[in-house]
């Protein structure tokens, strides 16, 4: 794994997925414990560069 | 762990109390990152301007005052001159800094207080519901300028760096929090001003642009690109005064 979500703690603001630039980041299905729809992270296509904790005003991510 | 690893610092303690896509909360773990890594949170006195911005006590584990609306310049000096030991910092709004406690604000930096102002300017008064305030920008839609703020009606709006360009003060400096690159450029901003006060050379402020997207109307994203697009183009940004 390349990159930890607490997916609780999303607001939905999405600005991880505005500036995450190879498009690992996308909404997730279903809600989390607040209601919102939170993101999700292709492990995969991850390259580690940090934006989407840098953009984050929640502290959903953690790279590993 | 990989050399690219990147975790919220401690002093964040828990989840914090903004609206989605706020620019407090960017700038308050900017702020916990720099305090963690000069290892100076046990050092470190914030006084607390109010206004959403004060939300930062909710969330991060550090030692707070909080003086009457505004008056941070006057609350810093009595701090620093009271305990030197602490390092006296403020995170104030630009109503607070700017508006009602202009007088103070300038006054602070005229005697080149050993204090450090971190003022988030999100061009209007979040927390009592988006009213204008002297950073509204002409054309913009507020809850006081519900038809977009005019020069007849309302006056120019007042960049305060038009002032305080001219003190004689150790630094001065504008970033925002509008992309990852601008985070980086207001992380080093940040650790500069506190450098400035650990070194004694005198007041130090920066002013960061902040979304509120909430009292903007925007969504987040766009709310940012509003930061870059406007006003990253009508203020004059990066450092201005390095001393
Ligand atoms: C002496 C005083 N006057 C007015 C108020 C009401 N008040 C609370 S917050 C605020 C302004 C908030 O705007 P700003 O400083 O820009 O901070 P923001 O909410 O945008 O972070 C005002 C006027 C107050 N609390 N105390
Ligand atoms: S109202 Fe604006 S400044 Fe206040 S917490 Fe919400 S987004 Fe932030």
């Amino acid at each position: 794994m390349k990159v930890k979500l607490d997916v609780d703690r999303c607001k939905g603001c999405y600005l991880c997925i505005a500036n995450c630039k190879i498009g690992a980041i996308s909404k997730d299905d279903k809600p989390n414990k607040k209601g919102v729809i939170p993101v999700k992270v292709d492990q995969e296509k991850c390259v580690q560069c940090g934006n989407c904790y840098t953009m984050c005003p929640d502290l959903v991510f953690e790279i590993l | 762990m990989s050399n690219r690893s990147k975790k919220a610092p401690k002093i964040m303690k828990c989840e914090n109390k903004f609206c989605a896509g706020c620019g407090h909360s960017l700038f308050d773990r900017i702020l916990g990152e720099v305090l963690t890594e000069m290892n100076i949170i046990g050092e470190t006195i914030v006084c607390s301007d109010i206004g959403c911005n004060h939300m930062f006590q909710y969330s991060m584990a550090v030692d707070v005052i909080v003086p009457p609306h505004g008056k941070m310049g006057a609350a810093l000096t009595a701090q620093k001159r009271v305990r030197p030991d602490k390092y006296a910092i403020t995170i104030a709004g630009d109503g607070g800094a700017y508006a009602i406690g202009l007088a103070e604000t300038v006054a602070a930096a005229t005697r080149n207080e050993n204090v450090t102002m971190f003022v988030m300017n999100n061009t209007l008064y979040a927390m009592t519901g988006g009213q204008a305030a002297p950073t509204t920008q002409l054309g913009q839609i507020s809850a006081s300028t519900p038809k977009g703020r005019t020069e007849k009606d309302h006056g120019l709006d007042f960049d305060v760096f038009n002032v305080m360009r001219n003190l004689d003060i150790a630094y001065l400096a504008r970033t925002s929090v509008a992309n990852p690159s601008e985070i980086r450029k207001t992380k080093n901003a940040v650790k500069k001003a506190i450098e400035k006060q650990r070194d004694n050379k005198g007041f130090s402020l920066v002013e960061v642009l902040v979304p509120c997207p909430t009292n903007w109307g925007l969504k987040p994203v766009d709310a940012m690109k509003r930061i870059e697009n406007e006003l990253m183009v009508r203020y004059e940004m990066g450092e201005i005064i390095d001393k």
